[in-house]
């Protein structure tokens, strides 16, 4: 069992930072041509973004900093919950799968004092969504999503939320991650460690909140998938997602 | 971060101080609360039985986000995964560490890892490996090739 330990060259630290200098947590709303032009070089995506730009008019790009889905995620959630006030429905079981998830994880084994810090500031943030105004909404939550303190915290908070569900459900994800308890220690909990699949199932279920994921297919074309699949979740708002390989943006109609 | 980063360490203290006497004693080496020492025992039947050892952990401001900083200080067990420098091989301090872990966790999960060693034995590599150069268990990658290490 010999440890082999290499010389650390800070390579990803310094990874780190010329992606912080080079890019904001998120965007403004940007045209999707600016992605077109971006993967020009990559023939195989060009068909992609050409079905793309039927259905969407605007991007907001996210830093790639291992947290993209889950502050995209957050970003237009809270963005609809502003704008559309109207839908009670979804917001009220949205607040109350947030309300519960302290006794949820505690009935799993998690100790109030690791997670009530994270879970205060969580519920406060999604009770105050009502109170603002749509003309505000994306000076509120530019503010509140870009930034290494809340932003940090929100972030952590989705993963703990993504880790219940998969733990309550673990028989019907082990046979994909293994072992469920490593795999969120691994995949989930771990500092802006990436999403996929099984995580955006996860989170998706819990707040009842499904997500659309405009993505590349296999032959360049585009592929649209719904998670979770269900026709419930249609009723409700759907986060529009764009995935090209490893990151996440936010799209707009 | 500083006022978060404070305050959940005195409910860690406090949480400490109820929850784990006999087990974990632990001092704030100074008023900043960023630089801790716990003692404990090895545990009953185990083959560091009653010996008296001693964890650091130094915090930063974005504590509990990122890991504390963990060593042996004083001598260190004679253990396959803890190295003569008070280094530790254990992945919950360095890529998997999660905020959902507490000062007591990690202090309980050394404790764990120790009580499986069936002999006193130090790391294959301990003389060879390069620790020594480096300031913080923090900066070395890791290699982790078993589930306690």
């Amino acid at each position: 069992m010999q440890k082999q330990i290499r010389l650390n060259e800070d390579y990803q630290n310094q990874l780190r930072q010329e992606i912080e200098e080079a890019s904001p947590f998120i965007s403004d709303v940007t045209p999707v041509d600016i992605l077109k032009a971006e993967y020009a070089d990559n023939f195989k995506f060009s068909d992609c973004f050409e079905a793309l730009q039927t259905r969407y008019k605007t991007v907001r790009r996210l830093r790639r900093d291992g947290n993209c889905f889950y502050r995209a995620y957050l970003f237009q959630t809270f963005e609809h919950f502003i704008i559309n006030k109207t839908d009670t429905k979804q917001y009220l079981r949205f607040l109350k799968a947030i309300e519960g998830s302290k006794a949820d994880l505690m009935a799993l084994g998690y100790d109030e004092i690791a997670i009530e810090d994270f879970y205060d500031l969580f519920v406060a943030e999604v009770k105050k969504l009502p109170d603002i105004s749509p003309a505000e909404a994306q000076q509120h939550l530019l503010k509140l999503l870009c930034n290494k303190e809340e932003a940090v915290y929100l972030i952590m908070y989705a993963r703990f939320m993504t880790a219940c569900y998969l733990k309550q459900n673990s028989i019907l994800f082990e046979d994909f991650v293994g072992d469920v308890a490593s795999f969120c220690m691994r995949e989930v909990e771990a500092v802006d460690v990436e999403c996929d699949h099984p995580q955006i199932i996860a989170i998706t279920n819990y707040l009842g909140v499904g997500v659309e994921i405009n993505s590349v297919g296999p032959k360049g074309n585009l592929e649209v998938i719904k998670l979770p699949e269900d026709a419930d979740f249609d009723q409700g708002f759907r986060a529009k997602l764009l995935y090209v390989p490893g990151h996440y943006d936010a799209l707009y109609q | 971060m500083q006022a978060r980063c404070i305050a959940r360490l005195k409910k860690e203290a406090d949480d400490i101080n109820k929850n784990f006497v006999g087990v974990l004693e632990l001092q704030v080496l100074d008023d900043s609360w960023m630089k801790w020492h716990i003692k404990f025992t090895g545990a009953e039947g185990t083959v560091y039985a009653g010996e008296p050892y001693c964890l650091q952990f130094k915090f930063n401001n974005e504590y509990p986000i990122d890991s504390p900083e963990v060593i042996f200080v004083g001598t260190p067990p004679k253990h396959e995964h803890i190295y003569s420098n008070g280094f530790i091989c254990l992945s919950i301090l360095y890529s998997e560490w999660s905020p959902a872990l507490k000062v007591s966790s990690v202090c309980m999960s050394i404790l764990s890892m120790m009580s499986s060693a069936k002999e006193k034995k130090g790391p294959p590599n301990d003389s060879s490996s390069g620790l020594s150069h480096y300031k913080s268990p923090k900066d070395v990658s890791w290699m982790f090739e078993d589930d306690k290490c």
